[in-house]
This record gives structure tokens, sequence and C-alpha cells, in this order.
């Protein structure tokens, strides 16, 4: 039944979007918002939302290092309209005392973000001239030769968008659409169902049970609308192949199908939580995809195979009201057979500083379908100190200062034990750096720091500073600024070792009530570039109805 | 290029334990009223309050006669934290006669209490005009009913303790963060921290306040510190509930989409600064961008990958170009952007070290993956062995096989794989 009588004025934003994009956001917008007032109970009408839209413009060159004649400057021209709607305690009264919120029967939400990006300069809309042979000249566009560049052109992404009911019977969550989710280890982004069920409250432990299924977004995914960014890393979208059954081996084909592949995912997880904050969890993931028709070889076992498979376990504890707090995490990829994250540690925290400790592992792990798997990659391992004062209220100025070393090992199967335990100076390599930074208060309006920071080893050098402000003007308007200096020395690449200065500064302007614009200036100075301005400006509209 | 490593990371252990010794010996920060810093309520939650009066608690609760609701009379029923508590003239007067100037009411006396002297017994401090200092408590930036805890029979000092020792009831004898979780913590509305906290859009904790920004305390776990852009990883993957309490996904995305760049994270160049941090995956680049999508894609158009038809062949007289490298002039004169003999496999080139690339890659192979294709590797791969000593009869060669054998398809066939490490 139609809801409460409220006018919903949606924000308004100017766009450039083509006229099948426009439709397919106003469509998307429509059907989540109609779902939303579909769901509303006639007596109970006190649901809560919010529409937020960012129009951002971006601008900026970037140099284009060819090998023969002089660097270009290609320019980059970005824009991208993101629209946030929020629907919240869709079943419950609006926010109010303690005690109208228990006569809610469940949570009923609906989250979902979308965005349409474009761009356009001659970074993307460009043309490549190369030569194929001997005294042949092609021309091409750019984005014919780095198919990368096509995600962004024309881009419209489904974020996420799903409905969830909360605490139903008083125990169970369930998220129903395409979800952004994060694990212990990663980010996760998936179009179907997620389960949690907690048991009853008066164990000492709460227990909770989780499952979620589905299809993992993949920028080439079948499901449409969806974007590459938390897809898993190892394939490509360009030099792609396929089996020949004539010759009996691979060669260039013109897209890369097994991308293409639905891949499905599903999850479990057991955790237990205590009053005192202690968690500990327990999960199992699993991801795969059938094979491309034609891609592979006739006399391979078809049908489906694991792109990703690993089980994971967590805990923390809390000790000493709070001030010991231990933490171990470890992923066992079935896919390669070894711990590929791991971290352990501590942290001390008392009369507002904390001190800790941690050492992590961390095995370069890709897509099962990766060909990056196989090669001889090693992990590396970090040792991590750190100190830093409780920002509060009360402290003027607090102080944080950090060391890590990293270890790089060489390979991890058939090395001894001093290559794991990066003893072995032969197979590995180290990096190592500093970091020591303040902040001050400036009254309640704003505050500055200032980060020192030193790094040497593996992978280059890299010291400098930052020296960083934020403050809040009149109205709501706020200004932010940041100049740094830094020297680097990057191995092999001597034309780009010296001195860089940067310098950022920009702000917030309140226009109208919900209405804001933002504008940032990015200027640098370096080896590479004797100067880079990149513009940044977006215009927010944030908007949620009286209740 | 150890020594300094080694170098840095004994400063970084002495700094770290010279701080730790002062951590221990440090004497507390002190408000000035003999209270612990660390022990004060956030006067974000709870904001300063100005009480200008002179009252013992202990003198009142002494003995059984006198109870909380003697003078707090609203609290038993009281549901919201707007409602005021403190008791009035009216709440005083059935012990205390007060003799209260015009328009005040007249209350019958029981003793009789002096004019402006008397008043002056409880409303302490220096009155301008004749007229006592006033009350300031802004009502708590939270959800809280009494009712709900009374019904329960949950007892006043459980929240609000020590009031049989002590005078005048200050912020100190509000309820930290800490007394509130030993119930809510696992509840079922412990999970939801608009219960209790000032909802913002979207469900979320109200956290700008005129007394400044709310930041979780590290007694949560969440710590927000100087380093939380870069540092934050490992908390929130551990903590997403409670990160959720604050953050919408929408605050997420803007950042771990890789569109617009955060200013706190990279600084101004970064586009051309990164090649460290990228080459030792510190930060994570992962944690933002998909390296076979965004950083392969950059990389190529910018004529960095080895994509050769990107390399900018032009025919005929050189463009009119702006050109940022300080090298210049003629054309071929820029250098590969690895070096000479990255690829080699004769393990001796120009007197660089063996394999160099190998080297590099097993120690990174991330960094090979942000500018390199498949394909490109396996180019070479294919009759140069890219897998480690051992492989063969390795766990991990009979793991992916068995889970996933048609990447060894690339390179082997399919009776290659009944023999291979499959059939050991």
């Amino acid at each position: 039944m139609p809801g409460p009588h409220q006018r919903l004025a949606f924000a308004r934003s100017t766009s450039c979007a083509v006229g099948r994009s426009r439709r397919a956001v106003k469509r998307a917008v429509t059907l989540a918002a109609g779902v939303a007032l579909a769901l509303t109970s006639r007596t109970v009408q006190a649901y809560e939302l919010d529409i937020s839209s960012s129009s951002v413009g971006q601008g900026y060159q970037v140099s284009w290092q060819r090998r023969h004649g002089s660097d270009l400057l290609l320019d980059r021209r970005r824009f991208q309209q993101t629209l946030a709607l929020s629907v919240w305690d869709i079943l419950g009264p609006s926010e109010g005392s303690q005690e109208d919120a228990k006569k809610a029967p469940f949570d009923l939400e609906w989250d979902s973000l979308v965005r349409f990006s474009h761009d356009f300069g001659s970074y993307a809309t460009g043309d490549i001239m190369y030569q194929p042979g001997p005294g042949h000249f092609d021309t091409e566009p750019a984005v014919a030769l780095v198919p990368e560049l096509g995600d962004e052109q024309y881009d419209f992404d489904v974020v996420y968008a799903f409905l969830a009911a909360r605490r139903v019977w008083g125990f169970l969550d369930v998220q129903l659409g395409r979800q952004l989710d994060s694990d212990d280890f990663e980010l996760l982004s998936y179009d179907g169902i997620g389960l949690q069920a907690r048991l009853p409250t008066r164990l000492p432990w709460m227990l909770s049970f989780e499952v979620h299924g589905g299809l993992t977004v993949r920028g080439g995914s079948p499901q449409d609308a969806g974007s590459s960014v938390n897809e898993p890393d190892g394939v490509s979208s360009s030099e792609c192949v396929a089996f020949d059954e004539g010759i009996g081996r691979f060669l260039p084909a013109p897209h890369c199908y097994q991308r293409d592949q639905p891949m499905p995912a599903l999850g479990v997880a057991l955790s237990a939580a205590s009053r005192a904050g202690s968690e500990a969890r327990l999960s199992y993931r699993r991801s795969f995809s059938p094979a491309a028709p034609g891609v592979y070889p006739s006399s391979s076992r078809s049908g489906y195979a694991t792109n990703a498979e690993s089980l994971g376990l967590s805990a923390q504890a809390s000790t000493l009201a709070g001030k010991l707090r231990p933490f171990l995490a470890a992923r066992w990829s079935l896919v390669l057979a070894e711990i590929d994250e791991a971290r352990a540690g501590v942290s001390l925290g008392t009369r507002g500083q904390v001190v800790s400790v941690e050492l992590s592992h961390s095995l370069p792990g890709f897509d099962a379908d990766s060909l990056f798997n196989v090669f001889a990659g090693g992990p590396y391992r970090d040792l991590r100190l750190s100190y830093y004062q409780e920002p509060s209220p009360l402290r003027i100025v607090s102080i944080r200062a950090s060391a890590w070393a990293r270890c790089f090992a060489a390979a991890s199967v058939g090395s001894g034990l001093g290559s794991a335990l990066c003893l072995d100076l032969d197979s590995t390599a180290m990096s190592a750096g500093v970091t020591v930074g303040a902040l001050l208060k400036l009254t309640t309006k704003g505050n500055a720091r200032l980060t020192v920071y030193y790094e040497d080893g593996f992978g280059g050098l890299q010291a400098g500073s930052d020296l960083a402000a934020r403050y809040r003007l009149w109205r709501g308007t706020t200004f932010e600024a940041r100049a740094s200096a830094m020297w680097h020395r990057v191995p092999w690449r001597a034309e780009l070792d010296g001195a860089s200065f940067g310098i950022q500064a920009g702000g917030s302007i309140p226009i109208a009530q919900g209405v804001a614009f933002r504008l940032f200036l990015d200027e640098s100075l370096g080896a590479l570039y004797k100067s880079n301005l990149q513009i940044l400006g977006c215009l927010d509209f944030f908007f949620r109805p009286e209740t | 290029m150890r020594r300094p490593v080694v170098v840095t990371m004994l400063v970084g252990m002495l700094t770290a334990a010279g701080i730790g010794l002062d951590l221990v010996s440090a004497a507390d920060d002190d408000t000035g009223d003999g209270v612990q810093q660390s022990e004060s309520p956030s006067p974000l939650i709870f904001p300063i309050q100005s009480l200008p009066f002179s009252f013992s608690h202990s003198r009142h609760l002494a003995g059984e006669q006198t109870k909380c609701q003697t003078c707090h009379v609203r609290a038993d029923t009281s549901t919201r934290s707007t409602d005021r508590l403190f008791p009035g003239h009216r709440e005083c007067s059935p012990c205390h006669h007060l003799a209260l100037p015009s328009p005040q009411p007249n209350v019958t006396e029981r003793r009789t209490v002096g004019s402006s002297s008397a008043c002056r017994s409880c409303h302490s401090g220096n009155w301008e005009d004749d007229s006592p200092n006033a009350l300031s408590a802004p009502p708590a930036n939270l959800k809280f009913s009494h009712r709900i805890h009374s019904a329960r029979r949950v007892e006043c000092q459980r929240c609000h303790p020590n009031l049989a020792s002590i005078g005048l009831a200050t912020r100190m004898q509000l309820p930290k963060m800490s007394v509130c979780r030993g119930c809510h913590e696992q509840t079922a509305d412990g999970t939801r921290c608009t219960s209790c906290h000032l909802a913002a859009a979207g469900g979320t904790i109200r956290v700008s306040f005129p007394q400044g920004l709310l930041v979780p305390s590290a007694a949560l776990g969440i710590r927000h510190d100087l380093d939380y852009h870069s540092g934050h990883r490992r908390l929130t993957r551990s903590n997403e509930r409670l990160c959720r309490g604050c953050h919408r996904r929408e605050q997420c995305v803007r950042c771990h989409d890789s569109r617009l760049k955060p200013m706190a994270l990279h600084p101004a160049g970064y586009v051309g600064l990164h090649q460290v941090e990228a080459r030792r995956n510190d930060p994570d680049c992962s944690a933002c961008h998909r390296l076979q999508s965004f950083c392969t894609g950059c990389h190529t158009r910018s004529g960095v990958s080895s994509d050769e038809r990107t390399f900018g062949k032009q025919k005929g007289t050189p463009e009119q170009s702006t050109s940022t490298k300080k090298q210049g002039g003629s054309p071929l004169h820029r250098s590969s952007f690895h070096p000479e003999g990255w690829s080699s496999t004769d393990g001796k080139t120009n007197g660089r070290s063996p394999v160099l690339h190998a080297r590099q890659a097993r120690a990174n192979i991330r960094s090979c993956v942000s500018c390199h294709r498949e394909q490109s590797c396996a180019e070479c791969h294919i009759s140069v062995r890219p897998h480690p000593p051992g492989w063969e009869r390795s766990s991990e060669c009979r793991s992916l096989a068995k889970r996933n054998g048609r990447v060894c398809l690339r390179c082997h066939d399919s009776a290659f794989l009944a023999t291979g490490c499959i059939g050991h």
C-alpha cells in the first residue's frame, strides 16, 4: 500500500550521460524507490530515507612516455555521477525514544548506490599511431589498443543495491541483492543473498552463523552494470587467447570470453563473541566458473573449475578492560595449498596512548584462472611497531610514531627455513621505514598535521614530510590543504631520482540546504612533471525529507 | 642497502621502547580538579556542565530514609535524555523550608530559612546582581530511557557509582560507554549503535557536534589516529559491524573504487611518485585498484608497459608537443622501463645480477602484474620454466591442478597433466 503523505523531491543534478544510460539510471532509482514504498505498512509509516547525489568532474594530464619522439601530455577529463538511495526503519517508527524502537517487528532497509562515469579527453578518446611492420603505420583509437580504458569511458555500475531485514524474529539478518561486504581478508561484491543468524543472548558467548551465496560481480559479467574493482585479480580484458584445435595451441582471440563467465560464489562462517569484546571467526569461501566454450582444448575436462577457495580463521581478545588486545588471523588458500594471508599482534592501550606490534605474512594470490599463480613468487612478511596518542577533545597535540620492516622471500616452494624466516640474505630482499607525526588541534574547528618519514630498501628510497591542515570556517565552509616534499630514488630509473614537491588545496562550500560544492587543486613539481595541475570539482546534493 | 634498513629498524625499536617506558611511568593528565583525564566521559556525549551548587550526596544518602527518587522524582518516568532531572525548589522544599522571592509560590514552613544569605547555602559561586549563577547542563547527546532501566530493576548505583561518598555529582558520575557495554555488549540491540547514540542519515551514528567530532575510543579496538587512512585495513576487516555504526558503505566506496584520489592518502603528483610504494606494495595497491584493470590500463596507455603498439611511433616530422622529460632531443632517447639485461637468461649480462627480473618477480610479482598481462609473460615462459624448484612434487601444484587444471593447459597438454604433478 502506498506510504505516508510525504512528498519526495529527488535531488537534481547535471549530467553528461548519454540517453541510454540516463534512462537506465532513472529505471534503477524508480525501481528502488518503488520497492521501498511498496513495502511500507499502512499502519506504521515512519520510515526514513535520504537521497544523495554527487557530480564530480576531474581534469589533469598524464605523461605519455613515448619510446620514439618527445613525450606528450594526454588530457584526462573524467566525469562521474553517483546516486545513493537509503531507506531505513521501513517497518518501524522513526528514531525517537528507546521504548518506541522496541515496537518494530524487525528492521527493513534498502541501500543502493549507482554510478555513471565517463572519460573524455585525449587520454581515453585519443588515437595511437603505431608501426605493425616496416614502413607501415596504423592509427587506432586508444580504447581499441587498451581495452581497459573502455571500463571507464562509458561505464554504468550498480555498486550495491540490496534489501536488508535485520533482527527478524530477533536473531536473523537477511540481505538480498547486490552486496558489498568484507570478511577478515578482502572485500566481496556479489549478487545474491546473505544470512546471519545469532543464537540467543543468554549464553556467555554469542554465537552467530553466516552464509552467503550468489554470483561474483565481475567487470565483464553477464549480470551487467558491474565493476571489476572487487573482482579476483590476475586476468585481463586484453591480450586474449583461445585454443585453436587445428593448430593445437593457443592463439590470439578478439575477446577474453573466460572473463565473461558467471562466477558463483558461496561462503559460510561461524563466529563467537563475548560480552567483553573477544571474538573468533571461522570461515570458508569458494568461487567457481565454467570453462568458456572454445577457449580451452576440447580434450580437457569441461565444467566448473575453482577460481578461489579458502579457509579463514581470525580471533581477537579484549582483556584488562579493553586495554590489552591480542589478535590473529590466517587464511589458508586451498588453491595454492598455503597460508596466503596471516597476521598476529597485540595492542596495549592505557591513558589515551596505544602501543601495538604486528607481524604479518602475505603471499600473492590471484584468480585460479590466472597464469600468475604458477610463477615462482614468494611472500613478504612485515614487522610493524606503532605508538600513538588517542585524539581526544582534551588533548591539543597527539603524536604518532611507527616503524616497519618488510622481508620479501624469493620463493615459497622448496625454500629452506632460512628463507622462510627471512634469514637467507641471498634469497630475500628487505625494506624498512619510520614515520613520526603530530596532530595539533586548532580549537574545535580544525587541526594541523605534520608527518615525517623515511623508507629505504627493496623498491627504492623515499623520504619526506607532509604538512596538512583542515579548518572549518563559517557556516559549514571547510578548507583543507596539504603540502608535501619528498626525495626519492627509484631502482634503474635514475631519470626519476630527485626531489618532488606538491601542494593540494581545496574545500567545501555549502550553497544551500543539502547542497555543497567541493573544489580541489593538486599541483606538483618533480622529475617526471614540471607541472601537473589536477582540478577536481564536486557538486553534492543531499536530501532527507522531514518526518 | 641492508645497513640503512637495519639502522632504521633499530631506531624504530628503540623509539618504541622509550615510548613504552614513558607509557608506564607517565603521570596522568589532570583536568585540574583532581579528575583523571582518561576517566572522564566524553564531552561530546555529555557536554561540559556548570553546576554552581553546594550539595552533599553523602549527607543526603546517609541512612535509609533518603533515596535517589526522593529528590530526582522524575527519574523513574523519564524516557528521554533531554528530560531535566535535576531537583528544583519543589523537590527540596519538603525538607528544607525555602523562603523564595516572588513570584515563587510560598511553601509551608516547618523551619524558616533566611533571605538571600540562605539561598547562598546552596547556590554557591559569585553572584551577579544578587542573582545566583545559572545552571548550565546541556542535554546528553544520547538516547536513554530511565523508565526502561527502572522497570528492569537496574539500580541507580549501577550506572552512577559512588554517590554515597561524594558531594556534588558532576559529569564524573555519568556512565562511560564501558559501563553501558557491561550489559549491552551482545544483546539483540547491542549491535545497533543508534539504540543509544543519536542517529544521522542512513541510521548511522551522528558524529558531528558543536563540541567536535566523535571518534571511537581505543577501548573499542577501532582507533582513529593519524595513520588511519592507510592503516585501517585490519581494524575494519575485524570490526566491520562496528564500522558500520558510523560509516556508510558510500563512504568506503568513495576511496575504494579507484575513481577519486583520496587526498589524505596520496600526495600531490602521485601519478609520478607511486613507483617506490608500488614496487614494495606498501600500501597495498589492491585495496583500491585492480592490477589487471586499473594499473595495466594506465601503464599501457602511458607507454610504460611492454605493449609496443602504445609506444607511440611517429612518422614524418616530430609533432609540436609539450615534453615533460628532462632528457630530450634525439629520438630513442627514452630507455626501456627495465634496465638492459632485465630478461636475460644467461646469468651474466653486463655485470648485473643474474636473471635480474626473476629475482624481482619472485620478490613481488604484484609489481609485474600491474604492467604485464598473462600473455606477455607466457610468450617467453612457454619455453622458459616459470615454476620454482620442486614445483612438480609440491602440494601447490597438485592443489592448483586439481581445482583448476585448465590454467595448466596454457602450456601443458592434457596428456602431460596426467603424468605431471597430478600423477605424483
